[in-house]
């Protein structure tokens, strides 16, 4: 049987060996026919592949690229409130903030998606997406979260921040000490170094100024004058020299007198009208 | 590409692929045609010569060219009608046996599927390894190997009864 088949297979293998195909028309004769058309036939402009072409390419490219990145990178965006504004920013993956009076915001809507950094001078109060990590920096120091509501207080050089839900880092710029806040608690810098408090005043879901009221607890005078210049868009020139802390909790009204008067009467203070939005505070006779 | 490069490949390649189109339709002079016309194609084409990528072009071309005369004239040779081989003549058997044979290796390669018929004779013909034959139809070597037997088993059947 297999000699059979090996049979056979030779004899396929010599079959195949005889036959041949008998080209009736030569190659020379095909060569010569397509040479006449050669030059006749429209070429393709012949683009040489060349490692240093390439390099340019690639240089080029790179080029675009960085420009791009450094577009993307340098472009940034700025609010401002002016005294007795508030502004709601919302930036571009739905995150909200909620600037108070006299605060500036920077943030870059082009880089957004790579990293939440927002700039802050002045206070705000932030409502964050669930994400990366969203950064809060101020001169003062920095704040860190995932997603969650938060405040943060920075002017001059007094720093605080408050936790109103889920958990933020709080780090300061001079000791980089950090800090990790629960929902009610408030990280505040102190002679440089950040101090952790529960923040009694914290009974809302947000900052009272985010609902037209004062909160002020154990604060000093001039940061409560400040904050009323700030919310009523007025100057308020107070005594130097006073060493008083207040403590107080109010509406906002209409006119920034009643909330003078609820604040200097009890501390034995008065004020006056001096000329248009500006007052002057000093200590009762 | 210069006329150099392009006659260089036309000497080397020019009878394997109007071959390769012939096994495919058994018309010489169509063979002829289609394989100078891919040759044209490759000249306008310009790209740079690379006798392994030229090569695969050039197989490709053709074998499209085939196709789409096939189905041109598809109702005219629905089959391959005949392939016409020039036989040597020295045979050591008889005149008669030998007649014989002939007859059913035609036969045999006209029936069965052209992708047998194909490899098997660029194999054997053009006496191209596996490897040539699966660069330049674009399939593996493995699939030629398969082709390879089944032609072969195909063979031994038809040749082999009686």
């Amino acid at each position: 049987m297999s000699d059979f088949t090996e049979n056979k297979n030779e004899m396929i293998d010599k079959l195949s060996g005889k036959a041949k195909i008998e080209w009736q028309i030569g190659k020379e004769e095909a060569w010569n026919k397509i040479q006449s058309r050669l030059n006749e036939a429209p070429r393709a402009k012949a683009i040489a592949f060349s490692y240093t072409r390439v390099y340019y390419m690639a240089a080029a490219a790179i080029v675009v690229m960085l420009g791009i990145s450094a577009v993307l990178q340098f472009y940034t965006k700025t609010w401002h409130t002016l005294g007795g504004q508030q502004m709601v920013v919302l930036l571009p993956d739905g995150s909200k903030i909620t600037m108070h009076a006299g605060s500036e915001v920077v943030y870059k809507p082009w880089q957004w998606y790579f990293s939440r950094d927002v700039k802050l001078t002045g206070e705000a109060y932030f409502e964050v997406q669930k994400g990366s990590v969203f950064s809060v920096i101020t001169p003062n120091g920095n704040t860190r979260v995932l997603g969650t509501r938060f405040s943060v207080y920075s002017r001059k050089t007094e720093y605080s921040v408050v936790c109103y839900h889920g958990s933020v880092a709080v780090s300061s710029k001079q000791t980089s000490d950090e800090l990790i806040l629960k929902p009610g608690q408030r990280a505040s810098l102190k002679n440089g170094s950040l101090l952790l408090k529960n923040a009694e005043d914290v009974h809302e879901d947000s900052p009272a100024w985010l609902n037209n009221n004062f909160s002020f607890r154990e604060d000093d005078i001039y940061k409560v004058f400040q904050e009323v210049s700030l919310s009523y868009g007025i100057d308020i020139q107070v005594d130097s020299g006073l060493d008083v802390k207040y403590t107080g909790n109010f509406q906002k009204s209409e006119n920034p007198e009643t909330v003078l008067g609820n604040i200097c009467l009890p501390l034995g203070l008065k004020y006056e009208l001096k000329s248009d939005d500006v007052y002057v505070v000093s200590k009762a006779e | 590409m210069t006329q150099e490069k392009l006659k260089y490949l036309f000497d080397k390649y020019f009878n394997a692929l109007r071959s390769y189109i012939y096994y495919r339709n058994g018309n010489q002079d169509e063979a002829t045609d289609i394989a100078q016309e891919a040759f044209i194609v490759l000249w306008e084409k310009n790209s740079e010569f690379d006798e392994k990528r030229n090569l695969k072009f050039l197989y490709m071309v053709a074998g499209n060219m085939f196709v789409d005369q096939y189905r041109k004239n598809k109702t005219a040779m629905q089959y391959l009608s005949s392939l016409k081989w020039s036989w040597s003549e020295e045979y050591s058997g008889s005149e008669m046996e030998y007649g014989e044979l002939k007859k059913r290796y035609e036969l045999a390669l006209l029936q069965m599927p052209e992708d047998h018929r194909v490899t098997f004779l660029m194999s054997r013909n053009d006496e191209l390894t596996y490897a040539e034959i699966a660069q330049r139809l674009n399939i593996s070597v493995k699939a030629v190997e398969k082709r390879m037997s089944k032609a072969l088993a195909i063979l031994n059947q038809k040749i082999g009864k009686g």
